[in-house]
């Protein structure tokens, strides 16, 4: 006699759902674990421990990831500033000084005397995105105050 | 990469009870006996601790998207959404396997899995040993309500507290019948020739209760 396909899904379905089982009732997952030769105790241990590194892991993948958008952000300011630096034609350098110092003549002093160690190429690479900010807000300035 | 809402949630799931779970669970389906065509164990070499390591792992890395609006419940995302069909396409991967006997071929979906000789179980089983389990089915359960409701029930696919209603018992008492049913059956099974073979009946465990 042949068996139905019904009556055969029905016996996939029975025993599938012994598996099933495992995640609602610890006792049913112990018994296959212990039939399988396993220690649900040990596993349990190991469920934990791999959790908690897989979260580490996960974890500095995050900060990875943020470091890297902020330095794509910096480069991407350091363009435009250079951009705009090398707009206004004079000297990079002494440009730079001045605008870092934002009116100060100490301060100018200071920045010029720093950035005159360095070529005309490097003075926009060696600030930090700090001066980078504060290079740009000079300039903002200055627009507003051309404009005004 | 993972808001860092869900990667805390992912942090304080209770893995005591998830990981033992999944490895159950996948193990149950690596001792699948094939009544119907698609079904059948995994590749063999393959450990149910790889399985669930898996699936847990797509998880935390972003690679299967668990959504907390959308799937509150992990543990049935972990089951239903990740290890069910990474164990299927495992199934078609072994059952293609076996239908190129001898190929050693790289597992599609486990790194580092290598084929091994085809499963003399792949082979779905023949109408004899349905005839037989259904036999066995009927001894086990025969004069006993309460697995005979439980045994009906789960192969008509009822939940669990469906089948607690109709017997008029706590939701519990079915997952200690269900437990006495498959002890029962496999009981009865071991030693059988339609099952010899079979990984399940290979330990002592089963067999000498």
């Amino acid at each position: 006699m042949t068996q139905p396909d019904s009556d055969r899904i029905a016996l996939q379905r029975l025993f599938d759902s012994f598996g099933e089982a495992a995640f609602d009732d610890p006792e049913m997952a112990r018994e296959i674990l212990s039939d399988a030769g396993l220690d649900a105790d040990r596993l349990a241990e190991e469920g934990v421990a791999l959790a908690r590194a897989l979260y580490s892991t996960a974890r500095l993948s995050a900060a990875a990831g943020r470091r890297a958008r902020a330095e794509r952000t910096v480069a991407e300011l350091r363009s435009v500033v250079a951009a705009r630096v090398h707009a206004l034609g004079d000297d990079v350098r002494s440009t730079l000084a001045r605008l870092l110092a934002g009116g100060d003549e100490v301060q100018l002093q200071a920045h010029f005397r720093k950035l005159e160690e360095i070529s005309e190429e490097d003075a926009i690479d060696m600030l930090t995105d700090a001066e980078l900010l504060r290079v740009l807000e000079e300039m903002e300035r200055d627009d507003e105050r051309e404009d005004g | 990469m993972l808001p860092p809402e869900v990667l805390n949630k992912l942090r304080d799931a209770d893995w005591e009870r998830v990981y033992p779970a999944l490895v159950a669970y996948a193990k149950s389906r690596i001792w699948r006996l094939p009544f119907v065509k698609g079904g059948g164990p995994l590749p063999k070499g393959l450990r149910a601790e790889d399985i669930a390591q898996k699936a847990i792992r797509l998880v935390f890395e972003g690679k299967r998207q668990w959504d907390p609006e959308k799937d509150p419940d992990l543990t049935l995302y972990l089951k239903t959404s990740v290890a069910r069909s990474l164990i299927s396409n495992l199934v078609r991967s072994a059952d293609h396997r076996h239908r190129d006997a001898g190929d050693a071929e790289e597992s599609p979906d486990m790194d580092g899995y290598a084929a091994g000789s085809p499963d003399p179980s792949l082979v779905v089983a023949s109408d004899e040993c349905v005839e037989e389990l259904r036999a066995i089915i009927e001894r086990e359960t025969e004069g006993d309500d309460g697995l005979t409701v439980v045994q009906m029930g789960l192969e008509e696919g009822m939940p669990r507290d469906e089948i607690a209603d109709i017997l008029s018992i706590d939701v519990n008492e079915v997952y200690t019948l269900t437990r006495k049913l498959r002890r029962r059956l496999l009981s009865a099974m071991a030693g059988h020739e339609c099952w010899e073979d079979h990984p399940l009946f290979e330990g002592s465990a089963t067999s000498q209760r």
